[in-house]
């Protein structure tokens, strides 16, 4: 689909509310999310249901919307990072309070010793993550390279995937993370050099 | 050191930009014959990330996903619309474009209406000389010019009532000095009077007592603020007023009226005064005093 006919499908579906136009525009864009939120989330189900609230808020919104192609594409990557964004949060929280529920449960009991241990993982933060590799599906296999993506800022591989995996332009991917262009090239080069580097490692 | 690191980093964003430019990365690589073995980590691991463009969604997923959006979708409308209450629908119906506009026009129209009816409501008990006084007397013309001549009856005899009670209030208040106010409104009296009169809006026994009651009245006035009786008023010829030919178009009685009674309002006193053709300005006043 190129950029006129994706246009026309939005301007269609604003017209006439009929769906056969959003589903053009779902067909085109659902692999794409899907790729981009499983790469941030790396769990296929988790990823699966975010990609469906991507689409569901589109499906929503989209009348309403002054869009053209260009930001639409960005309006859609974006609900797409604001929900993987809140799915970390939440998960963040729910690590810490599951941490602290552990902890209280651990003083509680008379060992000393796994008291002692249970510390040690809270100083050091050490709390068993799966790694990224281990969620795949397993027709995709570049563990290094998952596990690289992994160890960079969110910021950094995401700016790698929506420009290497996804192939937006910068303006795009500047309007998506809310910075500028420039900055963006910026983070795409420190980016690709730190990912270069714990690949060659 | 530091400059051979500068010297690859410079190379390197040459590289990227010609793949960003979406050469292909080999061919890239080959422009940079010299730093081939530098570029070529950078060149894979690039190369790597394209492969994951391979990453596909289940297809049944894709679509179970499609349906489950419309699905929610018409869930959350049927919600919405349990919500919704008639007021809400009615309200719908108007954009907020064009609701807060309106809204902010109705309230100004509502506080332009109260502020005039709260001005026309203080203004009822002012009396001549007070600031509202003006507000009062525009508001009778207003009401005059608009209602129906058979209604007129009722009118002029309300505003002869409230002439008279004004003299009352002004006779019982001890700190009221304002002589001009006074004698301005001694005219109006005897204009209202005479309009009354000449229309036939009085009975035989009603007209007698409210001459009686006027004259009262103007004599206490005139006692009291010292003005002087100028000639034959409208109440003075009243012996012959009753017999004299009443129609209200008559010049040569407007005339007299006009000669010898004093100004209808304070406005047209000074120029009674002033001009010798009295009469005529009189007649004049006679008509404009309630716009007819």
């Amino acid at each position: 689909m190129n950029d006129k006919e994706l246009e026309l499908c939005i301007k269609n579906f604003k017209k006439t509310g009929n769906n056969s136009h959003f589903e053009k525009i779902y067909r085109f864009f659902f692999k794409k999310i899907y790729r981009f939120v499983l790469l941030n989330i790396s769990d296929s189900q988790v990823a699966g249901s975010i990609t469906s609230d991507v689409f569901f808020n589109v499906y929503r919104h989209l009348a309403k919307a002054r869009l053209n192609s260009g930001s639409f594409r960005a309006w859609v990557y974006k609900i797409a990072r604001n929900l993987i964004i809140d799915y970390h949060r939440k998960e963040a929280k729910h690590k810490q309070d599951q941490s602290l529920e552990q902890y209280i449960e651990t003083r509680q009991s008379d060992d000393l010793n796994e008291l002692e241990s249970v510390d040690k993982s809270l100083i050091a933060g050490d709390f068993k993550e799966k790694s990224a590799g281990e969620y795949f599906d397993s027709e995709f296999r570049d563990p290094e390279l998952l596990a690289g993506l992994d160890k960079l800022d969110e910021l950094q591989k995401q700016v790698l995937i929506l420009r290497f995996v996804e192939d937006l332009d910068y303006k795009t991917i500047s309007r998506i993370i809310d910075k500028s262009e420039l900055a963006t090239r910026a983070i795409k080069f420190r980016a690709i050099s730190k990912l270069k580097e714990l690949m060659t490692k | 050191m530091n400059t051979g690191k500068n010297v690859n980093e410079k190379v390197l964003k040459k590289f990227l930009s010609l793949i960003d430019k979406g050469m292909d990365i080999d061919a890239c690589l080959s422009k940079f014959p010299g730093e081939y073995s530098y570029l070529k980590e950078y060149a894979e691991t690039i190369k790597s990330l394209d492969n994951l463009k391979d990453i596909v969604a289940d297809k049944d997923f894709e679509e179970k996903s499609l349906k489950d959006i419309y699905l929610r979708a018409r869930t959350e409308d049927i919600e919405d619309s349990k919500k919704i209450s008639p007021k809400h629908v009615l309200l719908a119906g108007l954009r907020p474009a064009y609701l807060k506009p309106l809204i902010a026009f109705l309230v100004v129209l509502v506080l332009i209406g109260f502020s005039f009816t709260g001005t026309l409501y203080a203004s009822g008990d002012s009396l001549p000389g007070d600031i509202l006084y003006p507000v009062k007397r525009t508001s009778e013309n207003i009401q005059v010019a608009f209602t129906p001549y058979k209604y007129e009856k009722n009118l002029y005899l309300k505003i002869l009532e409230e002439r008279l009670s004004e003299a009352d209030m002004i006779l019982s208040r001890a700190d009221f000095k304002d002589t001009d106010a006074a004698e301005s409104l001694l005219g109006d009296i005897d204009n209202t009077y005479r309009i009354c009169r000449e229309r036939k809006y009085l009975g035989a026994d009603e007209g007698e007592q409210l001459q009686n009651q006027i004259t009262a009245v103007k004599d206490r006035l005139r006692n009291r603020y010292g003005i002087q009786k100028s000639g034959i008023d409208s109440l003075s010829d009243d012996a012959s007023g009753n017999e004299q030919d009443t129609d209200t178009n008559s010049k040569s009685d407007n005339q007299d009226n006009g000669q010898n009674e004093p100004q209808l309002n304070g406005n047209n006193k000074t120029e009674n005064k002033n001009q010798p053709d009295a009469g005529e300005q009189n007649q004049t006043g006679n008509q404009n005093q309630y716009g007819r």
